[in-house]
């Protein structure tokens, strides 16, 4: 395994962390506003760090430039869906979960 | 190496469960919306995954650009039309 | 594209020298923006295409000058200043530290779900903001969305409704840190707008869907037309390539307004691309059922190709491949329209809204959305 190769490594686990804390967090996180941070954030990010490390690994050539491109599209749309669907959820009146009133 | 790419794909298809749970219980149907969108970015990785498996990157490539695409086309349209309805 | 005509209707006892300047700078800019688009979309073609011969890359001008011809206008938009090449270079200096604010809120957000819900303390923040200029806004509202804690909710009247996940990240955010240095990469045109005498308030509806959407659609086009292109070597052809160029109607519609999108791409040209693809595929079958063929035996095309059998094949697949991507696309394309609007066009109360700052607006809509 080369120095390349372990810098891919490294870049897709903690790509796979970041998945993981998103996943957790879609679980874990009590209404939706919320659980909008844990998917539009991690995923993002965790989309990012997958692909640059694939396109590491993959060395010097068009497909990890397409790579790359997803990634860069990725990058883009998510926060632009992020926004669009939490807009949508703001202006229909889906209430957002407030400390005041679920802790004593 | 091989190897390695398909425990990630494992551990992807397991991080999919937990949203797929909140895609089937989530109390409102923009929380399964906003669900189904988080699967569909962890399935982008995972298809580009297969195509290092399969070594044919380069299709696979093009399949999940494809995929991005409609995978934000598909959250458009859901707030869109949640926008338009008015309610939820 | 009728760029200006209102600036003529408004002044009209300006001298006739005046006239002409105004003209000729639209026009300046006009073939500016649609060289560049044509450079960008090129580029993107040349890192996709992958086959470099003369063959492929004549195909890729002609698609690339199709796209810049009929959306020139989606990539750059008039925005009534000049001076704004500089905004590349800034860009590239404000991306690393983004990058590492992505990462900071990303480890901050695992703190969080690891700890108990007890911590989260989310509320609404409204953040005012002196930025202007569409571009800026929407960078701004995208960096909200992806750095600690925040995203971007609502944008209305310069005003950002943000949802603050804690109060110590809202507080973060009110010291302005960010908005300072995008508008320092902004600067010559990160207040055209009010430059310009328009308000923003009306164009705001939407604004960053309408940006990214309106970035967006060129090279999706371009893309499918790649997969159009290039499908007998890469998975996709006709089918798949006409799909994709009708999702990027779509995603127009889904941001624009069907009514905006609708008078662009009209029933009867729908109607047309789709019985001119069926034409295609079904004349160039029958052609070679004529030349004493099978049914789509490109080889016999070779008569008039003047060619080796094998690039007759490969250039009749290349012709059935496009008319099936027009066909498909025409067909996605009125089957959404058909199913959208049931019939009648609804009226779209968002779309209506805007008024004082339509024409603006209308600028960023080339004449025909068209493509094929």
């Amino acid at each position: 395994m080369n120095i390349a190769d372990a810098i891919a490594v490294f870049f897709i686990c903690l790509g796979c962390f970041f998945f993981m804390t998103g996943a957790i967090g879609i679980l874990r996180f009590p209404d939706f506003y919320t659980r909008m941070h844990a998917t539009g954030k991690s995923d993002t990010l965790a989309v990012l760090l997958c692909l640059c490390g694939l396109a590491i690994h993959h060395g010097l050539c068009l497909d990890s430039f397409k790579l790359l491109l997803i990634a860069v599209f990725v990058f883009f749309a998510n926060p632009t869906g992020t926004h669009s669907i939490c807009r949508a959820a703001f202006r229909c009146g889906v209430k957002p979960w407030t400390k005041k009133e679920n802790t004593p | 190496m091989n190897s390695f790419f398909l425990g990630i794909c494992l551990f992807l298809c397991l991080m999919i469960l937990p949203c797929l749970y909140r895609a089937i219980v989530g109390p409102t149907v923009i929380d399964r919306m906003v669900a189904v969108g988080a699967i569909g970015t962890k399935t982008l990785v995972i298809l580009i995954l297969m195509g290092f498996l399969y070594e044919r990157v380069a299709m696979f490539i093009d399949i999940s650009m494809v995929y991005a695409i409609l995978n934000f086309l598909g959250t458009l349209a859901a707030a869109r039309y949640f926008e338009m309805e008015g309610e939820i | 594209m009728n760029n200006e005509s209102p600036k003529t209707q408004t002044k009209p006892f300006t001298p006739l020298t005046s006239y002409q300047t105004v003209f000729s700078q639209k026009r300046l800019e006009q073939v500016r923006h649609f060289l560049l688009s044509f450079i960008l979309l090129f580029l993107f073609w040349l890192l996709l295409s992958g086959h470099y011969d003369i063959f492929h890359i004549s195909i890729g001008v002609f698609c690339c000058l199709l796209v810049s011809y009929t959306s020139s206008d989606f990539l750059f938009v008039h925005v009534g200043a000049g001076d704004s090449h500089l905004i590349i270079p800034r860009l590239l200096t404000y991306i690393p530290w983004h990058l590492y604010q992505i990462i900071v809120s990303n480890i901050y957000l695992a703190k969080l779900v690891f700890s108990p819900i007890s911590r989260l303390n989310p509320h609404f923040v409204p953040y005012k903001t002196k930025l202007t200029n569409g571009l800026a806004l929407v960078t701004f509202a995208n960096s909200i969305t992806l750095t600690p804690g925040t995203i971007t909710i609502d944008l209305n009247d310069n005003t950002f409704y943000v949802h603050a996940i804690d109060s110590k990240v809202a507080d973060d955010l009110l010291t302005g840190d960010m908005e300072n240095r995008i508008e320092k990469v902004f600067l010559p045109v990160a207040h055209a707008r009010e430059r310009a005498g328009t308000m923003l308030a009306a164009e705001a509806n939407n604004l960053i869907v309408k940006t990214i959407v309106r970035i967006f659609t060129p090279f999706i086009q371009i893309y499918g037309l790649y997969v159009i292109a290039h499908g007998h070597y890469s998975p996709g052809g006709g089918f798949q390539g006409g799909v994709i160029l009708a999702a990027s109607i779509v995603l127009l519609s889904l941001a624009f307004g069907l009514r905006r999108t609708m008078s662009k791409v009209t029933e009867k040209l729908t109607t047309m691309l789709c019985s001119s693809g069926v034409f295609i595929y079904g004349g160039l079958g029958l052609l070679c059922l004529l030349l004493g063929g099978n049914f789509l035996d490109y080889e016999k095309l070779d008569i008039f190709l003047k060619v080796g059998p094998p690039q007759a094949r490969s250039l009749g697949i290349l012709g059935i491949e496009i008319g099936i991507g027009m066909a498909v696309m025409a067909c996605m394309t009125s089957i959404f329209f058909d199913i959208a609007t049931a019939g009648e066009l609804p009226d779209e109360p968002s779309e209506m809204v805007i008024k004082s700052g339509d024409a603006l607006v209308e600028d960023t809509i080339p004449e025909d959305t068209k493509d094929e």
